[in-house]
C-alpha cells in the first residue's frame, strides 16, 4: 500500500468512526430490544466547547412509538470536563426527556427513558445539548479543550424490535445506520448495460431518499451484505434466482426484512424498462408516505427571505461561559448567482453583561470564514436591539450554507477561574430568537466551473432540469460503486430524484454537463485538460508509480497552503500576541483604513488571484472545467480504483461533502484534509429563462464581478447624460446652440 | 426628425441608460471601488475646463454620484417600520434628504445653461420710451433719499422722457391724520420735508391716502398718477449709476412682450454676518451667487424674476395685470409670477448698476429673511406655479425652485438634530455600517461638494451656504410655521437699515444659537466617551460623530455671528477713481479721489505731499473732475478732517459741507457716475477657494468665533464701552465723515 493510500484510508476511518474499534458489525440486542443507531450528520460526533448541540432524525413508524424505548449514549468526555459543571440534555421533539452528567460517565452507556408521549409515529428529532465547563482553565483557549465524543455504535434509541411488512416499503426509513452512522446499500448484481446500471442507481438513490442519510455508501457485490443497511436486487428473474431469492411478483418490487444478520433486501424485478418505472414508482409512493427528513437546512428561494432564530428552532438563550457559538444552516437555491450585488443582513438582538472584557466581540462566520464582528466591550453592558449587521452574500455559496456566530464573554476575573463561578456562574450572554437573517434578492444563474453550486447541490450540469449525468472512465467494481455512492449522495440532496443518465463507458458519451469518474489513468488525456487536472495528478500518478512511498519526499513537496503565501511564523505569531495591544481604537482606525484600500485593490484586480498549483501530494481529486458549450465537466478521479472508491466514500459524509466548492476540492495525503481551489476564471451561466428582474441582478452580479468595467461604464452613462444634457438644454428656452 | 427633437430623444435614452446603469445593486466593496473613480473622473473633466460640454459633463457624472447614493439610501438604510422609534425620524431625515435631492434637481435644470445677455440695444434719444422712476419710502432717512433722489435724477437720459416719483408711504394721509398726535405731527413733518427735498433735488412727491398693500399698494396708487412708458423701481437705499437705463431701456425695444429688465443688487455695506466674521473684503457675498449665476440660469428659461429694485418694467404689462400683486409679502416675486403667466418675458442683466445698504445688525438681518421666507411661503401655497395656468414647465419649475427654497430651515434642523438622536438616545434612524458610509455616504458628501465648488466656487465658498442656511433657519422656522397656520396673516415689515453699534454685544436673538452650540458640544463630547467607552457603537459613532463635529464648526461660527461688532459707520463708502483739486486757505492741491461716502471722501495728492494748510477742521472747497466730457465741473464745500499715512503715502479725509442735498448730489456724481467701480469690487471679491481650503478656513474661523462668541457671552451683564446705548438709529442731523 502507497503511503497516500493509506493515509487517505486512515483519514476516511477516523473521519467515518471515530469510535469504530468499539462497534460490532451487527446491532447489539439486548434481550428484546434493538439499538436504532444514529444517522451522521454535518455535526459529526463531537460536542466540543462550552456549549454544543446536535440534532438528529431518528424515524418510527407507529407500532415502535407504542413500544418502551430510551436512549443510550455512550458517551466519552475530555478530563478537562468539569462533571459539576457539565451537562447534556437530551430532547426529544422539543421535549426534555432527561439529563446526563458529563466528565465523570463511566465506561457504560448512559440511558433516558423516553417516556411514550413524546415519541411519534414518522420523523423524530432528537436534540442533544451540552454545557461543558473546564475544570481548571477558563480561558478562551482552555474552551477548546472542552469535548464530548458519542460512540455512534452503541448509541441510539433502544427499542423492541418493528415488525413490518415485507411489502412495506416504508419498513426502509427505519433502518438503523452502520455504527459508524452511515447507510450502507448494497447492489448486489453487477449491471451489464447503461440501462440496468441507471436503473440501479435509482433504486439506491430512492432507497437513500426514503432513510434520509446524509451519508450513504453504495457498493456492487453479489454476497448478501451483513449488519446494517440495505441491500438491492436488481435484475432479471434468473438473476435473482441465481441469488437465491425469490423475484416478486406484483409490482416487480419486495421488500424482505433484516434476519439471521442479514440485512434487510429490497428486490426489484427487471424484465423489461416499464418494470422497473413501476418499482420506482411504488418505491417514490413509499418515499412520499416517509416524507423527507427533518432538519434539513432551512431552504429559502431567489426572493428576499427574513427567517429569525425561532422560525429556525433556536430559543433565546443565555450563556454563562466563556465562548458561545452556534450554528445554523441555510440552503440557498443551487443556482443562486454569487457575487458582491447584495448583502445578508443580520439584524442581531442579543446583550451581554457589565464588567466582560473590552476585547470580546461576537463574530460572524459563513462557511468557516469570518464575514463580521462586532465588538462587546462595553464595561457596563449592552443590550442590543435589532442591531443591523451586513453579510456579504460574497461570503455565501449556492447550496447549503453554515452560519456560525461566535462569541467571546471572557472576563478579567477569569484568570482566577473559581470553580464556584464555573458552577453557578451569571449569565454573561444572550442571544434573543427575534434574530432575523435578511437574505436578499438573488440572481438565478450560475458561476462555472463551481464544485459548490452543482455537484455539491445534486446537479451535474448547469440545468437542474436536465437531469444528473453520470459516466465510468470504464466499467470496473470500483468505479460502479463510485458512481454509484456519488448519485445516491446527490439524490439525498436534491428536492425529487434526478433523472439519471448512467454510462459504464466513456465511448460515444459526450462528457458535457457529466460526471466523469475513474483512475486518472483512465481518464482521456483532453478530459484532464478541460478539468485541470493535466499538471498535478499526472505528477502524482509519476510520483506513486516509481513505488517511491517516502513521507519524507512527499512531504518535501510544497502544499497547497504554503504556496504562493508564506505560512506566519509562529513564534513571531506569538510575540505579536504578546506585545499587540487588544483594544486599541486607533488601530482599529488604521484596520478599518486598511481594509478599505484592500477592497479597492481587489475590485480593481489588483490583488492577486494566481490559485497555486495542484500539488503532487493530492491523491483524490474533484475537478470541474467547462466545455465549449459552457456545460460543466466533473472528473472524480484518483490514482487507482482504490483510492478513488475510498475517496468516494469519504467525499459523501456531511462534513467533507459541504467542502464542494471552487472548481477542484482534492484530499491532501499528506496531510490527510480536503483542500479547495478557486477558479481562475468563471463564466456566468444562464439555468433557466430570464426575466427582466433576473436579467437585472445577473448584470449585477456580473458588475460585482468586473468592477472596473462597471465604473467605467457608469462614468461612460454619466457623461454621455451630461454631454446630451448639454446639447438639448442649449436648444431650448432661450436657444444658445447654433 | 428635428435636431432639436433628436437631441431630446438622445437626452431621454441617455437618462434612462444612466438610471439603468446606476441602479445596479452592486456590493459595497464595489461601490467604494466606483465611487473613488468616479470621483477620479470628476477631477480629470475639473482639470478640463468649466464651460461649455464639460461643465455639464462634471454635473452628469457628479450625479451620477448622486444616484448611486439615494438608489441605496432608499433602499438599504431606512430603518424597518416594526421600530416606529426608529422609523419615524429615519423616514422623516429620509423625506429631507429627498427634498434636498429635488432641490439639487430643479436647480441643476435651472443653471444648466446660464446666459449671458448681450448689452441692450442703443437707441437715440428719440426712439427712447419715457421712463417713470418710482422710489417707494416708508421711513428712510432724508439723507438716504436724497441720495437716491440725486443718482436717479443723474441718469443718463433724455431730459422730459424721465421722471423720478418719491413714493412717500410714510406721509399717507392715514398717519398725518393718525390717533397718535405725535406720530401724526413726525409724519406730517416728514411729508413736508421730502416735499421740499422733491422740489430742490427736482423729483416728484407723491403719497397716498392710506397704508394699504405696503409696498405694492404704494406703487399701485402712484400707477394713475404718472404716465411713463416704463417703471424704474429703486428701493430708497439703491442708488443707480448713470447708465442704468441706457443698459437696460433697450431691452424692451427688443421684445415688445418684456415686462422686466432686472439687475443685480450691490451693496456698499457687510450684511451682519460678513461684517461680524470679518469677510467682506475677501469672500463673495451671499447674494453673489443668486445674481451671479442662478437668475441667469432663470433668464435662460424665461424665469428671471422681479427682485423689488434695481429694474425696469412695462407699464403696459403691469397694467393689464392690474398693478402690483399684493397678496404676498413679497410683491416683487408675485408680480412677476402673475406677468409670466399672463405670457410677458422678462430679463436679466448681470451688470450691477445699483449700490445699497444691506441690514448691519443680525435682528434686521433675520427680520429681512423672515419676511422673504414668509412671502415665499404664502406664494408657494397661495399661488403655487405647479398649478399657476399660463406658466410653462421650465417657468414652473424655475418658481417653485426659488419659493422650495426657502424650507431649508427644515432639512437644516433636521441634520443637525439626527445625529443627536443618536448620539444621546442610540436610535438607528440610518441604517449603514461604517463601509457603506464610507463607500456611500463619504463618496456623495464628496461629490456633492465638489459639484457645488465647480459649479459655485467663484461666487460661493465651502460652508456658507450651511452658515447662511443655520443661522437663518433657527428663526425661520417660525416663519414657515406662522404661514402654514395661517398664510395671509404675515404683513409687510420694512427692513431697518442704516443702523450703527456702538459697543461690541450679543445680538438680542443670540441666545439659541449659544443654546444649541451647548448641546452640540456636549454632543461630541458623549460621542467622544462612548466611542472609547462602547466598542459596540464605535462604527456608527465614528460616522455621527464627524457629521455633528461639522454642525458644531458651523455652530461655532454662528457664534461669531451673533457677537456683533462696533459699526459706527452708517454711510458706506464705494471705492472710486475720479480726479479733483482740493483747496484750503487759498492753496490748491491736485488730488485723486479714491472713496467716497455720503458723508465724505478719501484724497490723495497727485505729487504724494499736501502744501496745502494740513490743520483738520480746515475749511475749504473740492473740484471734481466731470464723469465724462461735456459735463460740468463740481465744486462742493469741505473740511478737513484727518491725514493719514498708508502703503501709498499720504491721503487726507474730508467731509462734506454745507447744504445736505448739495452734498448728496456730489455723492451721487461721485458714486454713482460709473458702473465700473461696482463691477471691479464684485469682480475682486469673486476668487474660487478650493473644497480643502475653503474647509481649512472654515475650521479656524470657527474655532476663531468660537473664542470669540464665549469672550462676548462672559461680558453679558457688563456695562458696555465706551457707549451704553446698543444700536442708535442712523438719524444724522448732518453729515458724518467716516476715515478709515
Amino acid at each position: 500500500m502507497t503511503a497516500s493510500r493509506f493515509s487517505l484510508l486512515l483519514g476516511s476511518i477516523l473521519a467515518l468512526a471515530p469510535l469504530a474499534a468499539l462497534a460490532d458489525d451487527g446491532a447489539p440486542v439486548d434481550s428484546d430490544r434493538i439499538l436504532h443507531r444514529l444517522p451522521l450528520s454535518a455535526e459529526g460526533w463531537t460536542l466540543a466547547g462550552e456549549n454544543a448541540r446536535l440534532d438528529l432524525p431518528v424515524y418510527l413508524d407507529a407500532a415502535a412509538t407504542t413500544r418502551p424505548a430510551e436512549l443510550q449514549l455512550a458517551l466519552e468526555s475530555a478530563i478537562s470536563v468539569m462533571p459539576e459543571a457539565s451537562t447534556l440534555v437530551a430532547t426529544v421533539n422539543r421535549q426534555t426527556i432527561g439529563r446526563i452528567g458529563l466528565g465523570n460517565q463511566g465506561a457504560a452507556p448512559a440511558a433516558i427513558t423516553i417516556p411514550p408521549s413524546v415519541l411519534r409515529a414518522g420523523w423524530n428529532t432528537l436534540s442533544l445539548v451540552a454545557s461543558q465547563r473546564h475544570r481548571v482553565d477558563c480561558s478562551i483557549d482552555g474552551t477548546y479543550e472542552l469535548w464530548t465524543r458519542i460512540d455512534p455504535g452503541h448509541s441510539g434509541l433502544k427499542i423492541a424490535a418493528p415488525v413490518t411488512g415485507a411489502d412495506d416499503l416504508t419498513a426502509i426509513a427505519g433502518l438503523s445506520p452502520a455504527d459508524n452512522g452511515t447507510l450502507p446499500i448494497r447492489l448486489r448484481i453487477v449491471p451489464k448495460s447503461d440501462d440496468d446500471f441507471a436503473a440501479g442507481l435509482r433504486l439506491a438513490g430512492l432507497a437513500a431518499r426514503i432513510t434520509g442519510t446524509e451519508a450513504p455508501l453504495v457498493d456492487y457485490a453479489p454476497e448478501a451484505g451483513t449488519g446494517a443497511g440495505l441491500d438491492i436486487v436488481y435484475g432479471r428473474s434468473a438473476e435473482i434466482a441465481a441469488l437465491g431469492l425469490e423475484p416478486p411478483a406484483a409490482g416487480g418490487l419486495r421488500l424482505v426484512p433484516a434476519h439471521d444478520g442479514h440485512r434487510a433486501t429490497l428486490i426489484a424485478l427487471a424484465n423489461n424498462l416499464g418494470g422497473v418505472d413501476a418499482a420506482l414508482g411504488r418505491l417514490e409512493d413509499a418515499a412520499n408516505r416517509v416524507g423527507p427528513a427533518p432538519l434539513r437546512p432551512v431552504v429559502v428561494g431567489h426572493a428576499p427571505t427574513s427567517l429569525t432564530l425561532s422560525g429556525l428552532g433556536r430559543p433565546s438563550e443565555q450563556f454563562s461561559g466563556h465562548l458561545w457559538s452556534e450554528r445554523l444552516h441555510v440552503r440557498l437555491p443551487a443556482d443562486t448567482l454569487i457575487a458582491d450585488y447584495g448583502s445578508v443582513t443580520l439584524r442581531l438582538s442579543a446583550g451581554y453583561a457589565p464588567g466582560l472584557a473590552a476585547d470580546n466581540t461576537l463574530s460572524m462566520f459563513v462557511g468557516g470564514h469570518l464575514a463580521a464582528a462586532i465588538p462587546l466591550g462595553n464595561d457596563s453592558g449592552a443590550m442590543i436591539d435589532n442591531r443591523r449587521i451586513e453579510l456579504p452574500l460574497s461570503a455565501f455559496r449556492p447550496g447549503d450554507n453554515e452560519i456560525e456566530f461566535v462569541a467571546h464573554t471572557a472576563s478579567a476575573a477569569d484568570s482566577a477561574c473559581a470553580p464556584r463561578d464555573q458552577i453557578t456562574g451569571a449569565a454573561r450572554f444572550l442571544i434573543l430568537n427575534n434574530t432575523a437573517i435578511d437574505l436578499p434578492k438573488t440572481a438565478r444563474a450560475l458561476r462555472l466551473p463551481d464544485l459548490g453550486a452543482t455537484i455539491a447541490n445534486g446537479r451535474t450540469a448547469a440545468v437542474a432540469g436536465n437531469g444528473v449525468r453520470l459516466a465510468l472512465a470504464e466499467r470496473t467494481a470500483g468505479n460502479l460503486a463510485a458512481a454509484a455512492t456519488l448519485y445516491a449522495k446527490m439524490a439525498v440532496l436534491a428536492d425529487r430524484l434526478p433523472d439519471l443518465d448512467a454510462r459504464m463507458t466513456l465511448a460515444g458519451t459526450s462528457p458535457a454537463g457529466a460526471i466523469v469518474v475513474g483512475a486518472l489513468d483512465e481518464l482521456p488525456a483532453e478530459l484532464r485538460q478541460l478539468a485541470g487536472l493535466d499538471i498535478g495528478l499526472t505528477r502524482a500518478t509519476a510520483h506513486n508509480g516509481n513505488g517511491s512511498g517516502d513521507d519524507l519526499l512527499t512531504g518535501s513537496i510544497a502544499s497547497p497552503d504554503s504556496a504562493g503565501q508564506p505560512a506566519a511564523d509562529p513564534l513571531v505569531e506569538e510575540w505579536r500576541s504578546r506585545v499587540g495591544t487588544p483594544h486599541n481604537r486607533w488601530s482599529e482606525l488604521l484596520t478599518l483604513v486598511d481594509t478599505t484600500i484592500d477592497e479597492v485593490a481587489r475590485s480593481l484586480g489588483l490583488a492577486s488571484t494566481e490559485a497555486p498549483p495542484l500539488p503532487a501530494s493530492a491523491s483524490f481529486v474533484v475537478s470541474q472545467g467547462l466545455d465549449n458549450s459552457n456545460e460543466p465537466v466533473t472528473l472524480v478521479a484518483a490514482t487507482d480504483a482504490a483510492t478513488l472508491n475510498a475517496g468516494v466514500t469519504n467525499l459523501v459524509t456531511p462534513q467533507n461533502w459541504q467542502l464542494l466548492a471552487g472548481s477542484t476540492l482534492y484530499l491532501d495525503s499528506l496531510s490527510g484534509k480536503w483542500q479547495s481551489r478557486a477558479p481562475l476564471r468563471q463564466t456566468i451561466v444562464s439555468t433557466g429563462p430570464l426575466d427582466f428582474g433576473n436579467l437585472r441582478m445577473t448584470t449585477a452580479a456580473w458588475f460585482a464581478m468586473n468592477t472596473p468595467i462597471y465604473a467605467g461604464l457608469l462614468a461612460l452613462a454619466g457623461m454621455l447624460f451630461g454631454l446630451m444634457t448639454y446639447v438639448t438644454v442649449r436648444r431650448h428656452g432661450h436657444r444658445t446652440a447654433p | 426628425m428635428t435636431r432639436d427633437r433628436l437631441s431630446f430623444w438622445g437626452w431621454v435614452f441617455s437618462a434612462i441608460l444612466l438610471g439603468a446603469v446606476a441602479a445596479q445593486p452592486v456590493g459595497t466593496s464595489t461601490q467604494l471601488t466606483t465611487g473613488l473613480m468616479l470621483l477620479a473622473v470628476l477631477l480629470v473633466v475639473w482639470r478640463c475646463g468649466r464651460t461649455g460640454p464639460w461643465r455639464l459633463v462634471f454635473v452628469g457624472v457628479a450625479v451620477t454620484i448622486v444616484i448611486r447614493y439615494f438608489y441605496w439610501r432608499t433602499t438599504s438604510t431606512l430603518p424597518s417600520p416594526d421600530s416606529l422609534i426608529n422609523f419615524i425620524p429615519g423616514l422623516w431625515l429620509y423625506i429631507m434628504e429627498l427634498f434636498t435631492l429635488f432641490m439639487l434637481a430643479i436647480s441643476m435644470f435651472i443653471v444648466a445653461d446660464p446666459i449671458e445677455r448681450p448689452r441692450a440695444r442703443q437707441l437715440s434719444d428719440a426712439d427712447k420710451p419715457s421712463v417713470d422712476v418710482f422710489i417707494p419710502t416708508y421711513n428712510e432717512d432724508k439723507l438716504i433719499l436724497a441720495t437716491t433722489m440725486s443718482a436717479a435724477l443723474a441718469m443718463d437720459y433724455p431730459a422730459g422722457k424721465l421722471k423720478v416719483y418719491l413714493l412717500d408711504d410714510g406721509g399717507t394721509d392715514q398717519k398725518c391724520n393718525g390717533d397718535d398726535p405725535v406720530a401724526a405731527l413726525a409724519a406730517r413733518n416728514r411729508r413736508a420735508e421730502l416735499k421740499a427735498l422733491c422740489e430742490e433735488l427736482g423729483a416728484h412727491y407723491l403719497t397716498r391716502e392710506r397704508n394699504v398693500s405696503a409696498k405694492a399698494g404704494n406703487m399701485n396708487a402712484a400707477l394713475p398718477k404718472t404716465d411713463g412708458e416704463l417703471i424704474a423701481i429703486f428701493d430708497a437705499d439703491h442708488g443707480p449709476v448713470r447708465e442704468f437705463l441706457i443698459e437696460t431701456v433697450g431691452h424692451f425695444t427688443d421684445d415688445p412682450r418684456l415686462f422686466l429688465v432686472q439687475t443685480p443688487h450691490f451693496f456698499l455695506n457687510p450684511d451682519p454676518i460678513e461684517k461680524n466674521l470679518s469677510t467682506f473684503q475677501r469672500m463673495p457675498s451671499e447674494n453673489e451667487m443668486f445674481y451671479g449665476i442662478i437668475q441667469k440660469g432663470l433668464d435662460k428659461w424665461n424665469g428671471a424674476f422681479f427682485c423689488g429694485s434695481a429694474a425696469v418694467l412695462r407699464r403696459a404689462a403691469l397694467e393689464e395685470a392690474g398693478g402690483f400683486d399684493g397678496i404676498s409679502i413679497t410683491e416683487d416675486c408675485e408680480t412677476a409670477l402673475s406677468l409670466h403667466a399672463r405670457g410677458w418675458n422678462s430679463r436679466y442683466v448681470d451688470k450691477p448698476m445699483i449700490a445699497g445698504l444691506q441690514p448691519e445688525t443680525f435682528a434686521s438681518f433675520i427680520g429681512q429673511r423672515s419676511r422673504w421666507c414668509s412671502g415665499m411661503m404664502q406664494i408657494l401655497l397661495l399661488k403655487n406655479p405647479l398649478f399657476k395656468q399660463g406658466l410653462k414647465l421650465p417657468q414652473r419649475i424655475a418658481y417653485l425652485s426659488s419659493s422650495l427654497f426657502w424650507l431649508f430651515p427644515l432639512t437644516r434642523i433636521t441634520f443637525i438634530v439626527a445625529p443627536l438622536l443618536y448620539i444621546f438616545f442610540s436610535l438607528e434612524i440610518y441604517e449603514a455600517n461604517i463601509s457603506e458610509f464610507i463607500a456611500y455616504t463619504a463618496v456623495y458628501m464628496a461629490a456633492n461638494m465638489m459639484m457645488q465648488n465647480y459649479l459655485y466656487g467663484q461666487v460661493r465658498w465651502p460652508w456658507v451656504s450651511e452658515l447662511y442656511e443655520y443661522v437663518q433657519a433657527v428663526y425661520l422656522i417660525r416663519s414657515i410655521a406662522g404661514v402654514l397656520l395661517n398664510p395671509r396673516k404675515p404683513t409687510f415689515n420694512v427692513t431697518a437699515k442704516g443702523q450703527t453699534l456702538d459697543s461690541k454685544r450679543l445680538s438680542e436673538l443670540a441666545a439659541p444659537y449659544f443654546v444649541i452650540f451647548s448641546i452640540l458640544l456636549v454632543a461630541d463630547v458623549v460621542t467622544a466617551w462612548r466611542w472609547y467607552h462602547d466598542p459596540a457603537a464605535s462604527d456608527l459613532l465614528l460616522v455621527v460623530g464627524l457629521w455633528n463635529t461639522l454642525n458644531l464648526l458651523v455652530a461655532g461660527l454662528a457664534l461669531g455671528v451673533v457677537s456683533e461688532t462696533v459699526e459706527r459707520r452708517h454711510a458706506q463708502r464705494l471705492a472710486v477713481s475720479r480726479r479733483g483739486a482740493i483747496m484750503v486757505g487759498g492753496q490748491i492741491e491736485q488730488v485723486l479721489i479714491e472713496d467716497v461716502s455720503m458723508g465724505g471722501a478719501k484724497l490723495r495728492p497727485l505729487s504724494n505731499r499736501f502744501s496745502i494748510d494740513r490743520t483738520t477742521g480746515r475749511e475749504g472747497h473740492l473740484a471734481i473732475a466731470p464723469a465724462r466730457p461735456g459735463h460740468p465741473i463740481r465744486h462742493v464745500p469741505i473740511i478737513l478732517k484727518r491725514l493719514s499715512h498708508d502703503s501709498r503715502g499720504l491721503s487726507a479725509g474730508i467731509a462734506f459741507a454745507g447744504e445736505e442735498t448739495e452734498a448728496t448730489k456730489i455723492v451721487a456724481e461721485l458714486m454713482y457716475a460709473q458702473a465700473t467701480p461696482l463691477d471691479e469690487f464684485r469682480a475682486r471679491r469673486r476668487k474660487s477657494v478650493n473644497v480643502i481650503n475653503g474647509s481649512l478656513d472654515i475650521v479656524l474661523m470657527s474655532v476663531r468665533h468660537m473664542a470669540r462668541g464665549m469672550a462676548y457671552l462672559s461680558r453679558v451683564g457688563q456695562p458696555a464701552s465706551p457707549s451704553a446705548s446698543a444700536i442708535n438709529e442712523a438719524v444724522p442731523a448732518s453729515p458724518q465723515v467716516n476715515v478709515k
